[in-house]
């Protein structure tokens, strides 16, 4: 059992989101559902004949013949695709050239196909909350209800939410292509956004199903390095989102503890950070250092590097830090942003220079039902040692805190300040 | 030893919509099951069955062709065969059927005349 799932991790679904990349280069984006189906009916077939005939040597490759041949079957059985006989006559044709030679070009053609994909379904014209549910499905091969597992959504409304963007996609007949030069930069954010979102949502979020959640940071890192890989993705600042990626996973596992409680960076043990993601990161981040470019996503993987190269939290370069974060405020003056400011300022200058910065954030509207606000302001009261100032702050952040090892933590934080 | 066959009864349409992480999921317990009978020198054989299968009956002399079976909710999905020594342990190798993990009927039968 252990060696078939070594051998296939996540086989079914990356190849899913392969084939309906390559599909849709002959049924054409307005037809992304039935590339779905032929897909799951090949995985079916799957399912069912490699028990008993054992697992192909290439599984992949018998996956894209079993869904050419579902293909086929389906377009001669349906008639209501357009020029039928000639994306009929393309498949069968390609069925059949299965040489040396195009073998080579298949695998380039394969990766363009995804990239194809990965910009339709991030396409600007569609909401922004489909676009992220549309790539989970058809590229990343999540089934609806998995997403709304993750998104504590109903499964109706993730539904919803693709059908609407596929809807969108074909009433804009859009062009199944990796974008024009003069479109690239537009279409290019738009595509790191979903993937920045995709990951956060499988990072951020504590609650639903952890191995659900890393999943989709894993995605999200698959699906940025294809991007890195192509030429029109090697570009300073998705560099610099794969760089952040890769900090922000190394420190995974780390993050909860047995008891599954929320452990903050400074009780995180760093022996568990996991080093090769972090080896990457650097990698990338140097990578990210080639050009003009600077992007949030270079300074928020510049802060996630002092954390990672850090060798304990009070060695940590927080002056350097606190210089990301201002260069950060300058393009996004968001009280989120100064909020985290005043943390690394904290432990650069002191506490009483954190609680200072706070205080100028304090009225911002925005944070009012923010908890870490309260939560902070706490944390750097008790550090001072004032604890019944702390206690207030931590009982106001109890009443707006979300997930149940936040919960937990502040919980434990207001027993320690009564002793 | 005596031949059982041990066949799958289930909604075929709940196969279909499941996503493709869980149909590998679905494919490894299939393939660890087979594994194991095949490792034992159990295994004789079976085949999974397509859906939409058709039946026959006689009325009155008249051979009529039922179906396809596809719209009734327990299809037949397929079929193993394989030895065991008796009943007892036929079950128990049955309980480990994956079919078993994601709502299909499974039934032993002993092979052979009565």
């Amino acid at each position: 059992m252990s060696q078939v799932q070594a051998t296939l991790d996540h086989l079914f679904r990356r190849s899913s989101g392969k084939i309906v990349a390559y599909l849709t280069r002959f049924f054409g984006p307005d037809h992304l559902d039935l590339a779905e189906v032929v897909v799951q009916e090949a995985l079916l077939k799957a399912l069912q004949s490699w028990p008993l005939q054992g697992i192909p040597e290439n599984p992949e490759a018998w996956l894209m013949r079993a869904s050419k041949n579902c293909a086929i079957d389906h377009i001669r059985k349906s008639r209501d695709l357009p020029q039928d006989a000639e994306i009929l006559n393309a498949l069968v044709d390609d069925l059949a050239a299965e040489d040396e030679e195009s073998k080579r070009t298949f695998a380039k053609e394969l990766q363009d196909d995804s990239l194809k994909l990965l910009f339709i379904c991030c396409h600007p014209a569609l909401a922004r909350e489909s676009r992220i549910a549309l790539t989970l499905k058809t590229l990343c091969g999540f089934g609806i209800p998995e997403i709304a597992r993750a998104f504590l959504a109903k499964d109706e409304t993730i539904a919803q939410r693709v059908v609407r963007a596929k809807q969108k996609i074909a009433d804009l007949h859009l062009a199944y292509e990796v974008p024009p030069p003069e479109a690239l930069e537009e279409r290019l954010d738009s595509v790191l956004d979903v993937l920045y979102l995709m990951f956060n949502e499988g990072y951020l979020a504590t609650s639903g199903e952890s191995l659900l959640r890393r999943d989709f940071c894993e995605e999200a890192i698959h699906c940025s390095t294809s991007l890195a890989h192509h030429e029109i993705g090697q570009q300073p600042r998705v560099f610099a989102l794969l760089a952040l990626m890769h900090f922000q996973i190394s420190r995974f596992n780390s993050r909860l503890d047995a008891q599954g409680k929320l452990l903050l960076l400074e009780e995180q043990d760093r022996a568990l950070w996991d080093q090769e993601h972090i080896h990457l990161g650097l990698r990338y981040l140097d990578l990210s250092a080639d050009g003009e470019d600077l992007s949030e996503f270079h300074l928020q993987a510049g802060i996630a590097s002092c954390h990672a190269i850090a060798t304990n939290f009070a060695t940590t370069d927080w002056q350097r830090i606190v210089s990301y974060y201002d260069m950060l405020l300058v393009r996004d003056s968001s009280p989120v942003v100064a909020l985290n400011r005043a943390v690394a300022v904290a432990m650069s200058e002191g506490f009483g220079a954190g609680l200072r910065e706070i205080d100028e954030i304090t009225d911002v509207a925005a944070l009012k039902s923010y908890y870490l606000l309260p939560a902070t302001r706490a944390e750097l009261l008790r550090r001072q040692g004032r604890l019944a100032e702390a206690k207030v702050e931590y009982e106001r952040a109890l009443t707006l805190v979300g997930t149940e090892p936040e919960k937990r933590l502040i919980q434990k934080r207001i027993i320690a300040c009564k002793s | 030893m005596k031949e059982f066959m041990l066949i799958m009864k289930g909604e075929y349409k709940a196969w279909e919509s499941i996503s493709a992480d869980e149909k590998q999921r679905l494919m490894e317990k299939y393939y660890s099951f087979v594994n194991r009978l095949k490792r034992e020198e159990r295994f004789k054989g079976g085949s999974p069955l397509k859906h939409g299968g058709m039946g026959l009956r006689s009325e009155k002399g008249i051979v009529i062709v039922d179906g396809p079976f596809a719209e009734t909710k327990e299809t037949l999905n397929g079929y193993f065969i394989f030895s065991a020594a008796d009943y007892e342990e036929a079950v128990s190798i049955a309980r480990e059927c994956p079919a078993l993990t994601h709502g299909e009927i499974v039934e032993v039968f002993e092979m052979g005349s009565h």
